[in-house]
């Protein structure tokens, strides 16, 4: 997997390699936007990372052009930038995610990992890992021929998490997805939330399909 | 309606009114005064010559007796001078011997003092009744003799005196009155747009500038001071702007890099060390989160969103938030419910919304013993929605909850427990940028926080 990092702050830059590197990841760095583009137009990427303020050109207008000549390589966007409505424009100039620093390694990794495997996001209306059967059409749940009692929520989080089987999905991805909330609340509302559906979902099943991933989220599958 | 009310409010009107009445009394003092002086003049001048005569007439009686008294009367009364002059000569027993009057007066019966009566004059135009003074002296051998004056004349000019004086105060009342109004009308105009100009500025449109006519007038140059003012509150907030956007960047670069670092060294280091390292990346996520509240706090203060607002009903938001908490509440043994919810459809910004709505439900169930209950309701009034959250915890007393609105301020009994104190902050932020008023009430017992926002003014706001 070839990964483009566009980022001015070298020292993050290194470390942001490394990590990305360590997980198999190849990336090639542009320090500046100029050269960030002329890389991103000149060869194939799986990914394309990019800080929002850089010099020579800027993050969102490097977006919107590879967006104007129409490639769809998916976009990472990293942002410093405080205001809260800069999201919402990242991803209009056509960035698919949208990361603001400083974030956990785990955190971007998910991202990135969720981004490259976005083109393989199954497009089927029922899902199937192990004895559970989800059907996205009539909304119910079903393990070991058994219906599952889910709230509207609780069906929506196992299908957002089904659909990334084998993912590491953060508490952050969780409340932007399937909460439409892109802040954090004071408390941890998520593993709560969690914890309810494991009860529901694992409790007297095997095998456990709900993992906790320390520091980072949680994961779904059959683990082996 | 209301503008009329208006513009009897203005100060140009009761500035205006206040010039009128002191234009009106000044001109009738002096109209006045012009009137007692001139028939002062006039009423000395007949009593001179009226004792004139009557001195002449009684030196006429001693030297050329009654006979020849009779004679000079009777011409004169016929004379040409006949309209202003009255004479009458009796005799002891009140017989009119000679004299241009018909009968003695029934109220000269005074001792030889000065006295008014009226007469019937044959003019042109018919019998008239004419206001007479006179005077009277007693000739030896008890005839008496009568001499006055028709004041006829001194009638017309206090007729026309009064005349004069009721057109004049008309004319300074209604000239007054048309050019107040006027000059009132030019200036409300003026005011008007200077007002309206300020409510766009502080609604966020920093870059307007008050209008300014070029006339050179008090208006134009207060106008221009304040055009000034603005420049520097301009200046002031792009360099506060400016200030906010390095701070985030200056201070997330360094955080992220530190929170990498010790990242890759709790993946690379043993067992042994990790504990603290682990603390360290705990502080790390303290310093983000506050420095994360500081600058969206100042963001949303300084008006800066205002781009991403829609229609939204503050009565699913709520909900939604209150199903997001209620699992944490019930872990807590804090029940949190949803009282009445009304669709509450207001413009606004959801995701600021959405955190002050979870900022005040962690509050409630935070601060909350086991046991209580937190309710979360959405009521629509005539021309506002409004959210209340209301607990049955310790409340806040009625001193300290101005304070607990203020920035770190935490309350001494609430210090145990975990968060940063800018969770009320960013509510109050919140609630200005959507014109919505903030009160904490007591709940009787607990807190009961209630969040009113306004339909119109939203709209206006983000210039629905």
């Amino acid at each position: 997997m070839s990964l483009l990092l566009i980022e001015d702050d070298l020292e993050a830059a290194r470390l942001l390699i490394k990590n990305l590197s360590e997980q198999g990841y190849e990336v090639e760095h542009a320090p500046d936007g100029r050269t960030g583009l002329e890389l991103a137009l000149n060869k194939s990427w799986d990914l394309i990372i990019a800080d929002r303020m850089l010099p020579h050109l800027d993050g969102l207008a490097i977006v919107q052009t590879l967006r104007a000549q129409g490639r769809k390589t998916p976009i990472l966007i990293l942002s410093a930038l405080a205001e809260v409505d800069e999201r919402v424009r990242g991803l209009k100039a056509g960035g698919d995610d949208y990361l603001t620093k400083p974030y956990a390694a785990i955190e971007l990794q998910a991202r990135v990992q969720a981004l490259l495997r976005r083109s393989t996001l199954s497009s089927e209306t029922r899902l199937k890992t192990a004895d559970l059967e989800v059907d996205l059409m009539s909304r119910t749940a079903r393990r070991a021929e058994q219906k599952l009692d889910l709230t509207q929520r609780e069906f929506d989080l196992l299908a957002f998490m089904m659909q990334r089987e084998g993912q590491v999905i953060t508490r952050k991805m969780l409340l932007e997805h399937v909460w439409d909330l892109h802040f954090d609340p004071q408390t941890n509302v998520i593993d709560v939330h969690m914890s309810r559906l494991r009860q529901a979902v694992d409790k007297g099943f095997e095998p456990p399909l709900i993992h906790t991933i320390r520091g980072a989220g949680y994961m779904f599958g059959v683990k082996g | 309606m209301q503008s009329q009310r208006r513009f009897f409010h203005t100060s140009v009107v009761r500035l205006s009114a206040i010039y009128i009445a002191v234009f009106a009394l000044t001109t009738s003092v002096l109209l006045a005064s012009i009137f007692v002086i001139t028939r002062g003049a006039i009423d000395s001048e007949t009593d001179s010559v009226i004792q004139a005569e009557l001195q002449g007439l009684a030196e006429r009686y001693a030297t050329l007796g009654l006979q020849g008294l009779a004679e000079v009367i009777r011409d004169r009364s016929q004379g040409p001078d006949q309209t202003r002059s009255v004479y009458l000569l009796v005799d002891r027993d009140w017989q009119p011997i000679v004299g241009n009057l018909a009968a003695w007066p029934a109220s000269a019966d005074a001792r030889g003092d000065w006295f008014e009566f009226r007469m019937h004059v044959k003019t042109v135009t018919g019998v008239e009744n004419h206001p007479v003074r006179a005077a009277l002296i007693t000739l030896p051998g008890n005839y008496r003799l009568l001499v006055g004056t028709d004041l006829v004349e001194r009638a017309r000019f206090e007729r026309v005196m009064t005349r004069v004086a009721i057109w004049s105060i008309v004319l300074v009342v209604l000239v007054g009155s048309i050019v107040g109004v006027w000059m009132n009308r030019r200036l409300l105009k003026q005011v008007h747009s200077i007002a309206s100009a300020g409510r766009d500025i502080a609604e966020g449109d920093f870059e307007r500038r008050l209008p300014i006519t070029g006339s050179g007038d008090e208006l134009d140059t207060l106008a221009t001071d304040l055009n000034t003012l603005l420049d520097r509150i301009e200046q002031l907030t792009v360099a506060l702007r400016f200030v906010i956007d390095g701070t985030a960047h200056d201070l997330r670069g360094p955080l992220s890099r530190l929170r990498q670092r010790v990242e890759h060294a709790i993946a690379e280091s043993k067992a042994a060390s990790t504990t603290e390292i682990e603390a360290m990346l705990g502080d790390v996520e303290a310093v983000q989160r506050t420095l994360d509240s500081l600058l969206r706090i100042a963001q949303v203060q300084s008006g800066a969103p205002r781009a991403e607002t829609a229609v939204l009903s503050l009565g699913n938001l709520s909900r939604e938030m209150v199903e997001l908490y209620e699992p944490v509440a019930a872990e807590r043994n804090v029940e949190l419910t949803l009282g009445s919810v009304a669709d509450g459809s207001i413009r606004g910004h959801r995701q600021l919304l959405a955190h002050a709505i979870t900022n005040l439900i962690d509050n409630a169930v935070k601060y909350s013993p086991a046991g209580a209950r937190v309710t979360v309701s959405v009521l629509e009034e005539a021309d506002a929605v409004v959210l209340i959250v209301s607990d049955t915890g310790p409340g806040i007393a009625a001193a300290d909850r101005t304070r607990v609105l203020e920035r770190f301020v935490r309350l001494n009994s609430a210090r145990v427990e975990p968060g940063s104190g800018l969770g009320l902050h960013l509510v109050a932020a919140v609630c200005r940028l959507h014109h919505a008023s903030l009160q904490l009430e007591d709940n009787q017992p607990g807190l009961k926080v209630v969040i009113r926002i306004p339909r119109g003014a939203s709209a206006q706001r983000f210039g629905a």
